[in-house]
């Protein structure tokens, strides 16, 4: 190659570097006051028709310095298409800024769009550039999704909002389940077995006012799951089943258990019948393990859980480590119970596998899956299993012995 | 040449000097009856000295002739052969003396003039350490090195530049410590410049600038005798210019705008934590405005929503688009910078209260800027005193990076560090690697610049800037 002079060089570095800076195909500057940033969006369906709600900030009524003239903090602009794409581009003719997705926290998803499959709208959740993947997916609880998005009952200045944070929020429970578009999709397009997504649900609440009077207000709650087999809705779990879901495929990780106390034994204690304590796990970890007994299939679900006991009965003499034993197990029969509530439900009312058991078989027996992979939900709803719970109390908190039984020691 | 009528001397002299009307010339007789005519420029010398020194002894002494010198009580002296060569010393504080007679004569330097007394350095400050400062004065600079440096070791070397103004230049190092090849090239530049003026050493800067098309100098200069000493003990050279009260060292490396001469005296680990600020400083002040608009204009999904709510509220109902505003801001900015520095200082800072606070409220209230902005470019600004020697470079930079932030957003805005990356890491400075100790990377060179490791374990010079034969620090120099 012919040696360049000093000017060429610098032409062609020139040149270069513009076209680096034009031909890349960036998207060209949008100004914030042309954007309508979109919090929470909710697909619904109307006939044959998809309505997309979009819940908006509007940034005159979310100002908090200024005194802004009563204006709403948000607005819902609705649009009405035959696929999601339509309806968003039509939300344009009757609104004046650009919908902009990339901070929409949540997507709530109406009933009926599931019940009628939910194959042939979500692929916009992946496809599209705008949506993020960490985007909360949730359904609506036999509502409407538009239905459920105008409620604002918690202290964030818009519902969108208050949904999300609530969903976050309440992570600690264990009875919903925050799942995002990412792991969302993971599941979804697996061959065998359904999704649990989560819900979010309308209900009354009592609450308290200034008069005095009992009164009763609107709330939304994400307590449950929603059970999808084949891409389609075929249930419920209640918030209790989910425990029991989530200490199954390992993400239960902090939440109250609340068990019996142990029944009344002269020996290691002085409990009366039917009193319940809690107890708040901080660490568990789900070990799920399959093995072939007989030429028949046969799941291990082993727990270990930690956390600290946060109340008991009165006359509980916790410097006993016979009765924190007992403690103990009646926490692991209580999980026991749990677990298998959920499992019972899911082989037997709705016939999904909801757990990822297919995969771990997969893995396992790698050969035996060829042969059993079409006969797998008989296989399933027939599962023999065993629950193995280790848990252990390792904190009691600041007192260790009831008034009573004090007294009753210094007597 | 000189004749031996004092007449004909007075006559040359004064036509030599176009009839200055500050040239004094008096004629007066000795003793023994011989002429003696002098002559100097008015306000140049000390005339206590003229009068005790040198006109008595010559007006009482009996026998006058080759033997002058004998007769004066003044060492700085030089004979003169052609009328000619006396002008340089008569410019600078001579006398000069003819005697009737004799065809040679004489300058006596007894050069005074009134000068600036040396003060507290005024715009490199510091808490702790020497606080005088240069002055304009060569001489008095001089003194004030040798003072810190009691070494035969160092070396004053003299130049005069400017065929009008025939300025004083003085190249100054410590010979067993420079490199000598930069000393060469250093010297060979200076022979280059052809110019007849030399006010200030900026000047110079501009003649032996290794590339004057760039905005990073490969010269640095101090205001301050202890940093210059310093810099020489690790190889630097000095350049002391008469008449400015800054003085260039060179070669100059990029990290040398982190360091203060405070580095040197305070705690170690205090020491660090500062250069890590400035470094920061450094970064924030040119690429703060043009990250915070490339993230307005392109990536307003990596904002947080509430702080991108927070934006929205104060964009609505800005009539300007956003870069106009981000360049309005910096040259509000700049605007307020010049006005407070060239005022006299005492309205300097009414301007600066008006502008920063009366303006820039005014201007959110009035829906002309928004909040946020304005902090973006005041923290920029902020950042930008903390390293004041890279002024020059932050400000050019920093509406460059907006320009480019304003079209294509961040994928520009690293176009753009990438590019000065590129330039700061092929620049030398009378052949350093002007990035050393980054690039090329020097652990030894780390520890004393982007650290500061405690002195006692700093016993190697710069390996860079010093012979190869570079001894440890505790040794002793021959």
């Amino acid at each position: 190659m012919k040696t360049l002079n000093k000017s060429k060089k610098r032409l062609l570095v020139f040149i270069i570097i513009i076209s680096n800076i034009f031909l890349t195909s960036c998207k060209s500057a949008k100004e914030i006051d042309t954007l309508g940033i979109v919090v929470a969006v909710g697909f619904d369906l109307d006939g044959e028709d998809v309505i997309i709600t979009n819940e908006v900030i509007n940034p005159m009524g979310s100002s908090t310095s200024q005194q802004s003239s009563g204006q709403e903090s948000t607005k819902f602009v609705i649009g009405q298409g035959k696929t999601i794409e339509e309806a968003i581009l039509n939300t344009s003719l009757t609104f004046d800024r650009e919908l902009y997705y990339p901070h929409a926290h949540t997507i709530i998803v109406g009933e009926d769009l599931v019940k009628d499959g939910f194959d042939g709208y979500i692929d916009m959740l992946s496809r599209d550039k705008q949506l993020r993947e960490t985007t909360f997916l949730m359904v609506a609880k036999g509502a409407k999704a538009y239905e459920i998005m105008g409620i604002n009952s918690g202290l964030s200045n818009s519902p969108g909002r208050y949904l999300h944070d609530i969903t976050q929020e309440n992570m600690e429970t264990g009875k919903q389940r925050p799942l995002d578009i990412n792991r969302f999709l993971k599941y979804f397009y697996r061959k065998s077995g359904g999704v649990v997504l989560g819900v979010v649900e309308k209900r009354d609440k009592k609450t308290a006012n200034k008069d005095g009077k009992a009164d009763t207000i609107e709330v939304l709650s994400v307590e449950g799951g929603v059970v999808l087999k084949e891409k389609k809705l075929v249930g419920y779990f209640t918030g209790e089943e989910m425990m029991g879901f989530n200490f199954i495929v390992g993400e239960f990780q902090r939440g109250p258990i609340v068990f019996q106390t142990p029944e009344d034994d002269k020996d290691k204690g002085n409990f009366k019948k039917n009193h319940y304590s809690t107890f708040k796990v901080f660490k568990n970890k789900t070990t799920l393990d399959m093995e072939l007994k007989k030429d028949k299939l046969h799941l291990f679900i082993d727990l270990k859980l930690r956390g600290a006991l946060k109340a008991t009965q009165e006359g509980v003499d916790l410097n006993n480590p016979n009765i924190v034993k007992e403690m103990e197990k009646s926490i692991e029969k209580e999980i026991k119970r749990k677990i298998a509530t959920t499992l019972e439900k899911a082989q037997n009312e709705f016939n999904v596998d909801t757990f990822s058991i297919a995969e771990l078989t997969h893995r396992k027996y790698p050969e035996l899956w060829k042969e059993i992979e079409d006969q797998w939900p008989e296989i399933f709803k027939d599962l023999d299993y065993t629950i193995r719970v280790d848990a252990s109390i390792n904190d009691v908190g600041f007192i260790n012995t009831t008034k009573k039984t004090r007294e009753s020691i210094y007597e | 040449m000189i004749s031996e009528d004092i007449i004909i001397n007075k006559i040359n002299i004064k036509e030599l000097f176009n009839n200055t009307s500050d040239l004094v010339l008096y004629e007066f007789k000795t003793v023994s009856e011989i002429s003696i005519l002098i002559g100097y420029i008015d306000g140049m010398i000390d005339t206590d000295i003229l009068n005790s020194d040198l006109i008595k002894p010559l007006k009482e002494s009996k026998k006058i002739g080759q033997s002058i010198i004998s007769e004066v009580y003044i060492s700085k002296y030089k004979e003169i052969k052609d009328l000619k060569q006396a002008i340089r010393p008569i410019s600078t504080g001579g006398v000069i003396v003819f005697i009737d007679g004799i065809d040679s004569s004489y300058t006596f330097n007894i050069g005074q003039w009134s000068k600036r007394s040396i003060d507290i350095a005024q715009n490199e400050t510091s808490i702790r350490g020497p606080q005088e400062a240069f002055i304009e004065d060569i001489g008095v600079n001089k003194t004030l090195i040798r003072r810190k440096v009691k070494s035969n070791n160092l070396v004053f070397e003299d130049y005069t530049l400017g065929n009008v103004t025939n300025t004083d230049i003085s190249l100054v190092y410590i010979k067993t410590i420079v490199k000598m090849e930069v000393l060469e090239e250093l010297k060979s530049r200076l022979q280059r410049i052809k110019t007849d003026k030399i006010i200030d050493s900026g000047n110079i800067e501009q003649y032996i600038d290794d590339d004057i098309s760039r905005i990073f100098a490969s010269l640095s200069y101090t205001e301050r005798p202890d940093i210059l000493v310093g810099k020489m003990s690790e190889g630097h050279i000095g350049v002391l210019c008469d008449g400015s009260p800054n003085v260039l060292t060179l070669p100059k490396l990029f990290i040398e705008n982190f360091h203060t001469s405070e580095d040197q005296y305070i705690r170690p680990q205090y020491a660090t934590f500062l250069r890590i600020i400035r470094l920061i400083a450094f970064v924030i002040s040119f690429t703060f405005p043009s990250v915070y608009l490339s993230l307005i204009l392109f990536h307003q999904e990596m904002i947080p929503t509430d702080l991108l709510i927070s934006i929205a509220t104060q964009r609505e109902g800005v009539p300007l688009s956003s870069p106009f505003e981000v360049i309005m801001m910096i040259l509000f900015f700049e605007l307020l910078k010049e006005s407070a520095i060239r005022l006299p200082k005492s309205i300097g800072q009414a301007v600066t209260l008006v502008g920063g606070l009366v303006i820039g409220q005014a201007a959110i209230d009035a829906r002309i800027v928004t909040a946020t902005l304005v902090i973006a470019v005041a923290v920029s600004g902020m950042a930008e005193f903390v390293v004041p020697k890279l002024r020059e470079m932050i400000t050019i930079y920093r509406i460059l990076l907006v320009l480019i932030a304003s079209v294509s957003g961040l994928y520009g805005v690293s176009l753009g560090l990438v590019m000065i990356g590129v330039q700061l890491t092929s620049m030398k400075s009378f052949g350093i690697p002007y990035m050393w100790p980054i690039a090329p990377f020097d652990r030894q060179g780390m520890k004393d610049n982007i650290l500061k490791f405690p002195m006692p374990s700093l016993n190697k010079r710069p390996n860079v800037l010093t012979p190869k034969k570079s001894r440890k620090r505790d040794e002793d120099i021959e």
